[in-house]
């Protein structure tokens, strides 16, 4: 993965793929919603 | 502070993007003063494959020179550093060479004797440029493929499929004119050249749009 790929995700430029994002959630040892944070909830908990 | 930095950044892009456009127009009056004035040159699709060429061509040339010199590479291209030129260097070179024949072979096209035009290079010649660019182009394309990582790939996609249904809309509108006479269908090389100005338009469109024109 290239540096200029690292920087896009980093910025919001780029969604990386389910795999990518599993790999990466792996590299640092933790979950992947902790590496992306998304504010969508379900309707019925909104 | 932050809007200060985005402003240079947009200044430095904006000066890029100028400074691109004027180069290239150069090079295309200079390549057309120079290399040729022959009666018939400036026909719009022998025009059009010439500044097809000529940019897929500066732009072989701008990233294969940043390649080889990373630190005057970096000064021009959109990259953070010299590093970072030196570590994706399996996937520029190439691509810098898919450019220099791409833009090879739109030259050659261009060149070529065609109707009227007695041309300005043999046709046998022409012709094998043509062909030996061809298939080092697919070959090279082919096998960069394992250096690309997965964010070119989807730019790449996104871009074809954009780049697609622009095609036809425009060349597929006006084949649509020219069927029902209300527009003269153009050359062969007016098509190929046109199909590849919009995929290049493509290109810039997609990575414009997720604002990666804008220096790092």
């Amino acid at each position: 993965m290239s540096r200029q790929t690292i920087n896009c995700v980093e910025t919001d430029k780029y969604d990386p793929s389910l795999p990518l994002a599993l790999r990466m959630a792996k590299l640092f040892a933790v979950p992947v919603d902790q590496i992306f944070i998304d504010h969508w909830k379900p309707e019925e908990q909104q | 502070m932050s809007s200060a930095i985005d402003r240079t950044k947009v200044r430095t892009m904006i000066l890029r993007m100028v400074s691109g456009a004027v180069v290239g127009a150069a090079v295309t009056g200079l390549f057309l003063t120079f290399v040729t004035d022959l009666p018939d040159f400036s026909e719009t699709s022998r025009l059009a494959a010439v500044i097809a060429g000529l940019t897929y061509g500066l732009m072989g040339l701008a990233v294969g020179v940043g390649t080889l010199a990373p630190r005057l590479g970096a000064t021009f291209l959109n990259v953070e550093d010299a590093n970072e030129i030196s570590e994706d260097r399996r996937a520029l070179g190439p691509g810098a060479i898919v450019c220099l024949l791409a833009g090879l072979l739109f030259l050659a096209l261009a060149l070529a004797p065609a109707g009227d035009f007695e041309g300005a290079m043999p046709r046998d010649i022409a012709a094998g440029t043509v062909a030996v660019s061809f298939v080092a182009l697919v070959g090279v394309s082919l096998w960069m493929r394992r250096y690309i990582d997965e964010l070119n790939r989807a730019l790449g996609i996104e871009a074809s499929a954009s780049a697609m249904n622009l095609s036809f809309l425009l060349f597929g509108g006006w084949a649509a004119l020219a069927h029902l006479g209300y527009a003269q269908w153009i050359t062969p090389l007016g098509l190929l050249s046109g199909l590849a100005l919009v995929q290049l338009a493509a290109i810039f469109w997609v990575v414009g749009e997720r604002g990666m024109l804008m220096p790092r």
